[in-house]
């Protein structure tokens, strides 16, 4: 009887142990797949963040270009004012700076002049 | 005193009222005067600007009143050369695209009619004047092509359009050579104040230009035949 007890308790211990193993097993495995997609996120951002810092100054609209209608028809004025508030600020900072008159190429003072309606 | 009265008693009883024609036609050379609103085109368009008005008009029977109908048309240009801190069609210029040189112009046509009262006219005393109110549907078109953008060649042109119904105020007097042809000179005023211009042209950008115009006065000579 006694026997037969042991043998049941030992056979529970390792039947533990090796669930225990395959719950770790799983957790590395889990744990190292968060870690590699996490690094590859940060780097995908760190491409992101360094394409936007090159391509400053960022006057493109937030909307995309109208159709040009006939003359005689009224737009609607809030169609030509979908820039965000951060684009507009930009702008205008640099509009507004005569130290940037020098750095900005012509075609860049042009879309300077079409954002100011000129 | 008395002897005025006399002969305004006399001229009453003694004069024959001149046979009004059923109907009229002519022309007024116009010079029209439209001021604009400050930073809203005050400084781009002409406030001067010369016109042509052709008319046509019925003597309604046995009444002193006429209705008379016409077409009206004026145009005008300007050059004018903007920097910082000075409004370009209500938007600031950028001290980075300082000095901007714009070439603007501005045509208001349209349709109008009204009815005129007319004073009696005496065969002796060919002055007759008249006066009346109406109604006119102007169309008014203002164009701003950008010339020079600080140091290189501007390439824009932006179009401003306003289409309203407006109300006309005439007075005016002829003076007759014959009973069918007469020289007219007149004073119309216009509330064009309403004629509030935004841009039509399609281009895009963040600020809208627009014109806001005041009031106008037209002051006209012509001449006009009868039959």
């Amino acid at each position: 009887m006694n026997d037969n007890s042991l043998n049941i308790s030992e056979l529970i211990n390792n039947q533990s142990l090796a669930v225990s193993e395959i719950i770790d097993d799983s957790l590395i495995t889990i744990k190292s797949h968060l870690v590699e997609s996490l690094q590859k996120t940060q780097q995908e951002l760190t491409v992101l963040a360094t394409k936007s810092v090159q391509t400053e100054p960022v006057f493109v609209p937030v909307n995309t270009p109208i159709e040009k209608k006939d003359n005689t028809s009224f737009i609607n004025p809030s169609i030509l004012t979908q820039y965000d508030a951060v684009t507009v600020q930009k702008v205008q900072s640099i509009a507004n700076n005569p130290d940037s008159s020098a750095k900005l190429t012509n075609e860049q003072k042009q879309i300077i002049a079409q954002f100011y309606g000129i | 005193m008395r002897v005025t009265i006399v002969l305004l008693l006399t001229l009453t009883a003694t004069a024959a009222f001149a046979k009004e024609l059923p109907f009229y036609f002519g022309a007024d050379g116009q010079y029209c005067k439209m001021c604009f609103k400050q930073n809203y085109g005050d400084n781009l368009y002409n406030k001067k600007s010369l016109g042509l008005n052709p008319f046509f008009g019925i003597n309604i029977k046995d009444s002193p009143f006429v209705i008379e109908a016409g077409y009206q048309y004026c145009d005008s240009s300007r050059t004018s050369t903007l920097t910082a801190n000075e409004y370009a069609s209500g938007v600031q210029v950028p001290q980075m695209l300082e000095p901007i040189t714009f070439r603007s112009s501005l045509k208001l046509k349209g349709p109008h009619v009204s009815l005129l009262l007319l004073t009696p006219r005496y065969d002796v005393y060919p002055v007759q004047f008249f006066g009346g109110i109406g109604i006119s549907h102007t169309k008014a078109t203002f164009e701003r092509a950008t010339m020079q953008l600080n140091s290189f060649i501007g390439k824009t042109n932006r179009k401003m359009e306003a289409s309203r119904s407006l109300r006309r105020l005439t007075l005016g007097a002829n003076y007759f050579f014959t009973e069918e042809f007469c020289i007219r000179a007149t004073l119309v005023l216009v509330n064009t104040e309403k004629l509030h211009a935004f841009a039509s042209d399609g281009i895009q950008s963040h600020f809208i230009p627009e014109v806001r115009p005041q009031n106008s006065v037209y002051y006209g000579v012509g001449l006009r035949w009868g039959f």
